[in-house]
């Protein structure tokens, strides 16, 4: 029996030394890994899913997808998109990510966002080098100013730290606008794609989240680069 | 009567090495499976190596703070540099992306922290503004002190290539000390989860200025 017990200890303490080794392995702490996120709802319908979740922090994010290998891909999506117009409330503010089909001036940016009426969040900005390499840079507004400029001005000094690069302009925008001024957006010649998935997948979440919907982050693949890749920067849909 | 006592006995001191023997053979399957995971992630080293060496440009970690004489609000910028992938790790990537549903769902991401000085809890500021020469560059801020900046289109990574990915962190603490890391991650974009770390680097900053860790710390 004395031996029995004698290995049962020695294996037991084998076993809780092992666990204790594991968790101590360097590289697998950090702040998200082994954390499990859970599953609010997903979709799937032509031309694009997403899927929500709600993080071990409380964070509620969904991400849509779309097929990004092909020109087809993101055909389907933009035209699913138009079609999300008429899923949607038609009235009040509704969130849109426009996609430019070339990059806007800063100047005409700012008119642009003026006389449509947007509440902007966030926008995309496009450098290329001397050498064509293309950097993407992502900025928001900040006291007041749509476009901060001491801060689009350090990070362009960053970019141009390996070499010369020029400011093209902004490809893409994230805001709310009037429900009503959707289908005149959508015909714009500037523009390239409204999308409007994020409405739409908090519309799908509110009968699971009530008001907190509105709070759920909606991320995506960047549109302005696959259309680029794809060579659409002139097809309508 | 003692017989069937002392089978019991047996049969519980069995019972009880077999769990203990149990528990070791799950210990041991999770430690080989995580050390699997960390050699895995050998396939994500790059051609040259981190450090914290603020050596720039040849240093693969950049890094400025200074005091916004407008506002009086510290800014920081931190830069993942010179980040290259060989050929090994791009086809890995490639082959890896695809999920249950999307053709791209993991995506390699180079991630930023803000923490309270030898902390992983949270600094108090806000992510002003992003840059990425990744292809397909797009980010999201997963927390309040958390950026991932992704390469959305891996089909055009170069070994050729340098890579870089810049945050700026605007301080909402009246200038307290804290450290930023800067990681690459393998992130599955649907669930937001992440494996695979890749440690870069990080920095110490406070009231405007930024200074090396001493000894992997930050005062």
């Amino acid at each position: 029996m004395k031996h029995f017990q004698v290995c049962h200890c020695i294996v037991y303490v084998l076993g809780v030394l092992l666990f204790i080794v594991v968790l101590f392995i360097p590289g697998l702490q950090s702040v998200s890994a082994g954390d499990h996120p859970q599953l609010i709802k997903s979709g799937d319908f032509v031309g694009w899913h997403y899927t929500a979740v709600r993080q071990p922090d409380g964070q509620l994010m969904a991400t849509v997808d779309y097929n990004q290998l092909s020109t087809a891909g993101l055909e389907h999506y933009a035209i699913a998109n138009k079609d999300l117009t008429r899923q949607l409330p038609k009235t009040g503010l509704l969130a849109v990510s426009v996609t430019f089909r070339y990059p806007m001036a800063i100047d005409a940016f700012q008119n642009w966002v003026s006389s449509n009426g947007m509440i902007v969040q966030a926008y995309t900005l496009r450098a290329t080098t001397v050498a064509g390499e293309k950097w993407t840079i992502g900025g928001k507004p900040y006291g007041g100013r749509l476009v901060p400029m001491d801060s689009l001005n350090r990070q362009l000094a960053s970019i141009r730290a390996y070499g010369e690069a020029k400011l093209d302009g902004v490809v893409g925008v994230d805001g709310t606008i009037n429900t009503a001024n959707v289908v005149s957006l959508q015909a714009e010649r500037e523009v390239f794609l409204v999308d409007l998935t994020t409405a739409f997948v908090r519309q799908e979440l509110r009968p699971l989240l009530g008001k907190d919907s509105d709070q759920v982050q909606v991320v995506r693949p960047p549109v302005y680069w696959f259309m680029e890749k794809y060579g659409l920067r002139n097809t309508s849909f | 009567m003692k017989l069937l006592n002392f089978a019991q006995a047996v049969h519980r001191g069995n019972r009880q090495i077999t769990g203990a023997m149990l528990l070791a053979v799950v210990g041991l399957i999770i430690s080989v499976s995580a050390a699997a995971a960390w050699q895995f992630s050998i396939l994500f080293t790059h051609n040259s190596p981190y450090n914290e060496s603020n050596n720039y440009p040849y240093g693969s970690t950049a890094y400025y703070g200074q005091l916004d004489a407008d506002t009086g609000t510290s800014k920081y910028l931190a830069e993942g540099s010179w980040i290259e992938w060989n050929q090994a790790a791009i086809n890995w990537i490639l082959s890896n992306r695809g999920g249950s549903w999307s053709s791209n769902e993991f995506q390699v991401a180079i991630v930023f922290h803000a923490f309270l000085p030898n902390s992983q809890t949270c600094a108090n500021v806000g992510i002003d503004w992003w840059a990425s020469n990744l292809p397909g560059a797009w980010a999201y801020q997963r927390s309040n002190c958390e950026l991932r900046e992704f390469a959305g289109d891996p089909t055009q990574l170069s070994t050729s290539g340098n890579y870089y990915a810049q945050i700026q962190y605007a301080d909402q603490s009246g200038g307290a000390n804290g450290e930023i890391n800067i990681d690459n991650y393998w992130v599955d974009t649907q669930w937001q989860t992440v494996s695979h770390r890749d440690w870069m680097g990080k920095f110490c900053y406070g009231n405007g200025r930024v200074w090396q860790p001493t000894n992997g710390n930050c005062p």
